[in-house]
């Protein structure tokens, strides 16, 4: 159980996908512009992540190893297209809101690098501890820029309204220099108090 | 040889799997799918055309009508005939634009009896999220309403595209160029 804990936390602070490795950035910079879309982008993510590390973990001793990445992307493809396919039928307002960006989670490499650095090496528990923690790390950051860039790109939060009607809206926030910006002043406080801590 | 063929296999096998799930799947959620976008279509219709009572799906007599500009990448889809009572008040044309990220596919819905534009409803697009999304805004939409057909739907001019998505608001106005230009023909004939 500890060792559970120790790699979902491992997701969220010491290896944060977005904030310290780096990757599956261009969907953080496509969807964080409102904060709806990014709990259900981090939603859609925890699932394929935890649904596709499990099924490669528990099969990592059957896949050749020759043909394991393309073992990897029908996994992972399976199941997003099933979220994409769940979605249209059950959540129809929010697929149209997040587009293309679903079933672009194919090519996420955040679920790709986890597949293949861990999931097809480790035991099903860890893989889903690991899985968790990467999801829910990646919904954290995208979800903590889409926060700032509604607020001051929309004015609202949510879709709520929290500035005056006659706020002028920060274009700036809604376009991608803005979620760059955001991603690096994260990173910065990130090494900041991990550095303060570690001392 | 044999490692080849156990590999192969392997892969197969996985892909077999995974397509009998994916069928499975959508065996389940196509129905609900064609449904929802079915009572979208008619309560967009409703939405768009408040004071029609009814629709009626009619012909097209040419999918690709030309407008006078940037004709290319533009279709009709549908064509619905509103009726109050029994006559005919107007259409809403459901047309097909080629926007910055694909297809946007829109109604437009136009009255016959004083010759304006009612409005626009975007059904389907996969503009930018934040920018070419900003279509679907009443901000947006409401510039369309109670727009005589006899304007040309200029950009900039009749319509005030929106800033960081000039591609997405172009797509819009090509499409209402094209629907005049289909209603003047239909009216010359």
């Amino acid at each position: 159980m500890r060792q559970f804990w120790y790699f979902f936390k491992n997701g969220i602070v010491g290896e944060n996908p977005v904030l310290r490795l780096m990757i599956g950035i261009c969907s953080v910079l496509a969807v964080s512009v409102k904060v709806e879309n990014c709990l259900a982008m981090g939603a859609a993510v925890i699932f394929v992540l935890t649904c596709s590390s499990m099924v490669i973990s528990s099969m990592r001793k059957i896949i050749p190893n020759q043909v394991r990445i393309p073992i990897f992307i029908v996994v992972i493809s399976t199941f997003t297209t099933i979220v994409d396919l769940v979605m249209k039928a059950y959540l129809p307002p929010l697929s149209k809101a997040m587009g293309i960006f679903i079933p672009l989670i194919v090519v996420n490499c955040i679920i790709m690098a986890r597949a293949e650095a861990f999931a097809s090496k480790r035991p099903i528990l860890p893989s889903i501890a690991d899985a968790l923690g990467m999801g829910v790390g990646y919904t954290l950051v995208i979800t903590a820029i889409g926060v700032v860039r509604e607020l001051f790109g929309y004015g609202s939060l949510l879709s709520v309204r929290i500035f005056p009607e006659n706020y002028q809206n920060m274009m700036f926030m809604i376009l991608p220099p803005g979620a760059f910006l955001l991603i690096g002043v994260y990173i910065g406080l990130l090494n900041h108090f991990s550095r303060r801590k570690s001392k | 040889m044999k490692s080849i063929f156990k590999i192969s296999l392997t892969l197969a096998i996985i892909c077999a799997i995974a397509a009998a799930a994916l069928a499975a799947v959508n065996q389940m959620t196509q129905k609900v799918i064609a449904i929802n976008s079915q009572k979208e279509l008619q309560e967009s219709l409703k939405i768009i055309y408040p004071q029609a009572e009814r629709f009626e799906q009619i012909g097209i007599t040419s999918t690709t009508p030309e407008s006078p500009t940037e004709n290319k990448e533009f279709t009709l889809l549908d064509l619905y005939q509103a009726f109050q009572g029994n006559d005919t008040i107007g259409y809403v044309f459901k047309v097909g634009s080629k926007g910055y990220g694909g297809q946007i596919v829109f109604l437009i819905a136009v009255s016959t009896q004083n010759n304006t534009m009612i409005g626009i409803k975007v059904l389907e697009h996969q503009e930018t999220p934040g920018l070419g999304s900003e279509i679907t805004s009443p901000r947006f939409q409401n510039q369309f309403k109670e727009k005589s057909l006899s304007d040309h739907f200029e950009i900039n001019q009749d319509i005030q595209a929106i800033s960081g998505a000039t591609i997405s608001s172009r797509a819009v106005i090509r499409a209402c160029q094209g629907v005049v230009t289909y209603l003047e023909k239909e009216r010359g004939q």
